[in-house]
């Protein structure tokens, strides 16, 4: 499923797909996986991406469960 | 650059060439064997020996690590993927150092009437190819480190790396050299040296293409992604210059075969023998260029597919055209060049009546032929006109080289008035070939604009 929330963060952040990436230190492809949701990120990467965009982790990668 | 994705991924690929380069090592351990009536020594398989061992170290490594770990979690994935780091190199030093070894220790260059570098080669020609595809496969390059950089630090990297290759390439040349002149080695330098030199530059050639065909893909998707389409991918001009070229050596090499044939008693028969050995290779390397014809006919479709989406269904059947085209011509140059000379020799003993309808087959395709070939750049002129490319008429000047190199020698005599055609054949091939170039290099470098940026869903 589509990350928007983070595509949606980092846009409002002003970075291109290239900065987020290299401020974290990963490839381009791997920010454009996990925008696209063909990525499962680890934690520890969760949370860089959370620290570059001032986000939390509920606002980037919390689902809610629908069944709930 | 410390992806944890990519670290990941290449740890699958390094484990499925690992697997593979064990299969192989084996079956050509086991080929020779049957060739040689006994099993091989170092000196007559000392690469596969060496490339043996080591992978399948590896893999017995790897499954040690896999029982070690009661549930796979990160830390079993860290050391699977250092184990097949550290044994991937190696395997690649130990391959090269035991070739090496094998062709200075060698007193012939053909083991059992096979090439000594044939193993080596094919060894790095595959690594090359699965690498490339597995790589493809888990969404990674192949130049993954360098793939992102600016263009000019990207063509700089690969230079080195290029550099590299060659140098690993003059110093085995070298080590050939002092050991030759301590009179260690039988004496056979410059054959050995050429061996070395021919696997290096098979090696560059194939790095180079790979890194140009990446760089390539990588910008054409970065561009999608912001908005701004490629109509049709830049490898499709980076094929048609790698085929374009070779058909311009084919033209005009068999140009002076066939005058050859005409003069053959003013020429050696050495010459002769020469330009017979020529000619077959590169009718065989026309079999090779099919496939790279196949991959430029499917690169065209999935860049059209991308920029113009709309039109699945015609560029489905423009594809299946181009294909089919080549699909003939592959019929027509396997029955020249395998299944036409037998049946002359055969025609001594039977009646030429019996081959009357294959022969009357073979001019009915050659005609299907000739009018594919004016076929296909008509339909793309139709295809590209009606969505008001300025490029399209450039098309039918295409056509109209075609029908010149195609008519005007029927009515040049060949035999009478060789240099004329001769002539003829240089200036139309070379004319075809550098419109081919200008043409593919207007339509790789045409842009398709198209949003493709879905809803954002603004966090507060």
């Amino acid at each position: 499923m589509t990350n928007l929330k983070m595509k949606s963060s980092r846009v409002a952040k002003g970075y291109s797909q290239e900065t987020l990436a290299k401020r974290i230190g990963v490839s381009r492809q791997t920010i454009i996986l996990i925008e696209q949701g063909q990525y499962n990120p680890s934690l520890n990467l969760c949370l860089l991406i959370c620290h570059q965009l001032d986000k939390t982790l509920n606002d980037l990668f919390w689902e809610e469960n629908s069944n709930e | 650059m410390n992806d944890e994705r990519i670290d990941a991924k290449l740890s699958i690929i390094k484990k499925r060439i690992t697997i593979l380069w064990t299969i192989i090592a084996m079956l050509s351990i086991a080929f020779k064997w049957l060739l040689i009536g006994h099993f091989p020594n170092f000196s007559e398989a000392g690469a596969e020996f060496g490339v043996f061992i080591f992978s399948f170290i590896a893999i017995i490594n790897h499954l040690i690590v896999g029982f070690s770990y009661e549930t796979p979690d990160e830390r079993m994935e860290k050391s699977i993927h250092n184990l097949y780091k550290s044994f991937f190199i190696l395997t690649i030093v130990i391959a090269l150092a035991s070739y090496l070894w094998q062709i200075v220790h060698s007193q012939n260059n053909l083991i059992t009437g096979l090439p000594i570098n044939l193993y080596i080669n094919l060894f790095f020609s595959l690594t090359f190819l699965f690498y490339y595809i597995y790589a493809r496969r888990q969404g990674i390059y192949f130049n993954y480190r360098i793939i992102e950089k600016t263009t000019k630090a990207f063509i700089k990297s690969v230079f080195l790396n290029i550099i590299s290759i060659l140098s690993v390439g003059v110093l085995s040349a070298l080590l050939v050299i002092s050991l030759d002149a301590l009179q260690y080695i039988p004496h056979q330098e410059i054959a050995t040296i050429v061996i070395i030199f021919l696997s290096c530059f098979i090696i560059v050639f194939e790095y180079l293409f790979l890194s140009i065909y990446e760089r390539n893909h990588a910008t054409e998707a970065l561009n999608h992604e912001n908005g701004k389409t490629v109509l049709i991918s830049r490898n499709a001009f980076l094929l048609t210059v790698m085929i374009g070229l070779f058909n311009l050596v084919f033209t005009v090499f068999n140009s002076h075969y066939y005058a050859s044939l005409i003069d053959y008693q003013d020429l050696s028969g050495l010459t002769i023998n020469v330009m017979h050995s020529i000619h077959l290779l590169l009718i065989y390397a026309n079999f090779d260029f099919s496939f790279l014809k196949i991959l430029f006919i499917i690169i065209v479709f999935l860049s059209l597919k991308r920029s113009h989406p709309e039109d699945k269904k015609i560029l489905k059947m423009i594809s299946f055209l181009q294909l089919f085209f080549v699909f003939l011509f592959f019929i027509q140059l396997f029955y020249m060049t395998f299944i036409h000379p037998l049946l002359f020799l055969r025609l001594s003993q039977q009646s030429t009546d019996a081959i009357q309808p294959l022969l009357q087959m073979v001019t009915i395709v050659s005609f299907v032929i000739v009018i594919l070939s004016f076929s296909v750049p008509l339909v793309l002129f139709f295809y590209f006109s009606k969505r008001k490319y300025s490029f399209a008429p450039l098309f039918l000047v295409q056509i109209g080289l075609s029908i010149i190199s195609i008519v005007v020698p029927v009515f040049i005599n060949r035999t009478l008035h060789i240099n004329l055609y001769m002539i003829f054949i240089y200036v139309s091939s070379i004319l075809y070939f550098s419109f081919t170039i200008i043409l593919w290099n207007r339509v790789t470098k045409t842009y398709r604009y198209i949003m493709n940026e879905p809803e954002l869903i603004i966090i507060k």
